[in-house]
């Protein structure tokens, strides 16, 4: 990269990093700490590493997570990831399986970017990354890879016994309301495979509503699929705020609506400069546990 | 415009031409034939022609509305802040419709019933069979959903959220003649 290039970036970084919540860009915040011969130099050699912004994401526990997280949450729970923070949960039914329908949460939608992604094999994870190769440039050959059906599927050129996916994901940088601990950070709901109808469809809400996409409030939940042929799969369903809840469908104050604004104005300076990186690593290794044992 | 769409554009509109010159040199031919034998295969052949036609412009229709509903998913996908798509041939702007399936009475009594329910419709207005006075007029409903979808308003109770799709179309106003 350009020394210019690397310092633009390194600005649009920390104007970023002066919107958003310290959640965002984390910080250890102990510098102090440090010995003082050590001060001085604090972060020198991480500076790539920080202009990166790493959204929490939301992630919906299946039954095919690892057993670690299965330990802490049910099935059908939202989960902030890495910090298994609980977004919303699901009761059980009288047998102690989870119901269809988790509890309500409350968001806006800051950001929307798409992201193409070529997955490794699920056979193949003890030797290569789960995913193989990302971009968000449009005019990119994985794009159109995405975009054709007949190329989702290719042989992996390490074992053509198995096959590589290309596969759109559907993300949107959001703000979850209404809740204490979570509120203030960006958090990614990403929306791929079988779950990329629902991010159409939500796209979709938001362009219906004419309002700027800062502008607008949703609610979302985990939803079985029973339709999904995956087995017990659940996926979230955004819907626009229910009566019962008497959450107004858009932001009501101006200075809230600035602030979402100049998020949003952050976040596609950054996106531009593909600053916004979204960890799905685990979510994609669980849909291909899911595909390799033909379950959906 | 891809190639293949400007050489076919203009393959049909030969064709077009030339099937009317042939209508319009037939018309008196038609009029003035007196052998019934002729004619009725003259309308045979006229029949089977309008068939083609008919068939070439359902297929033609469906691929269209296919390509509006890509192009308002890729330009929904691009994010871009333009409210339409401007080729060098045309102005396209996307419109989307909220469409849902209403609930049957005969399947799902309840859900019907919220649904009138919703709209204040009465039971007196709806108790069965031949004896209702109103029932749920689709492109009504639809309608209804997609103003309440603008209006960031919850679905009609009754309606099954999984069950709901968007219906895409574009609104194209043209720039420049295909075979300009």
């Amino acid at each position: 990269m350009a020394k210019s290039k690397k310092n633009e970036a390194a600005q649009a970084a920390k104007k970023v990093e002066e919107t958003l919540p310290a959640v965002v860009t984390p910080k250890t915040g102990a510098i102090a700490a440090l010995p003082a011969h050590l001060q001085e130099d604090a972060g020198v050699g991480l500076e790539d590493m920080q202009q990166f912004i790493r959204p929490a994401r939301v992630k919906v526990i299946q039954k095919t997570a690892s057993d670690l997280l299965l330990e802490d949450f049910r099935v059908g729970d939202l989960v902030l990831m890495p910090n298994k923070v609980v977004v919303a949960e699901i009761a059980a039914d009288e047998r102690g399986r989870s119901k269809e329908e988790g509890a309500p949460f409350f968001f806006v939608p800051l950001f929307f970017y798409a992201e193409w992604l070529t997955v490794n094999p699920f056979q193949m994870r003890t030797s290569l990354p789960m995913i193989r190769d990302r971009t968000i440039d449009p005019n990119s050959q994985l794009r159109a890879k995405c975009n054709n059906q007949n190329l989702w599927y290719e042989a992996c050129p390490e074992n053509p016994e198995f096959k590589i996916r290309n596969v759109e994901a559907l993300n949107f940088v959001c703000l979850i309301l209404h809740n204490e601990q979570l509120e203030n950070i960006p958090v990614i709901l990403s929306f791929q495979r079988g779950e990329h109808r629902t991010g159409t469809m939500f796209l979709s809400s938001i362009k219906m509503r004419k309002a700027a996409i800062f502008g607008n409030v949703f609610q979302a939940h985990s939803q079985y699929r029973p339709d999904a042929g995956k087995g017990d799969w659940y996926g979230i369903e955004v819907e626009n705020p229910s009566e019962e809840s008497g959450v107004s469908p858009f932001v009501l104050e101006p200075e809230q609506y600035a602030k979402f604004k100049a998020m949003h104005a952050e976040l596609k300076a950054a996106h531009e400069k593909g600053l916004i990186l979204a960890d799905y690593e685990d979510e994609t290794e669980e849909a291909e546990v899911g595909d390799s044992k033909g379950e959906f | 415009m891809k190639e293949q769409f400007i050489v076919e554009y203009k393959e049909v509109a030969g064709l077009f031409e030339l099937h009317n010159m042939f209508l319009n040199t037939m018309q008196d031919v038609v009029k003035n034939n007196g052998n019934p034998v002729e004619l009725a295969d003259m309308a045979f052949a006229l029949r089977e022609m309008s068939k083609l036609f008919k068939d070439m412009e359902k297929d033609t229709r469906i691929l269209g509305e296919l390509a509006e509903k890509m192009a308002c998913l890729k330009w929904m996908v691009a994010g871009g802040d333009e409210d339409n798509i401007k080729t060098d041939y045309c102005t396209a702007t996307p419109d989307m419709k909220h469409i849902a399936a209403i609930p049957k009475r005969e399947k799902d009594p309840e859900a019907f019933a919220a649904l009138m329910k919703h709209f204040n419709i009465p039971e007196s207005a709806f108790p069965g069979e031949d004896e209702d006075i109103v029932r749920p007029h689709w492109p009504g409903v639809v309608s209804a959903l997609s103003k309440a979808m603008q209006e960031g308003k919850p679905l009609p109770k009754g309606i099954d959220p999984t069950k709901t799709y968007p219906h895409y179309r574009l609104t194209i106003r043209k720039r420049k003649d295909i075979d300009s």
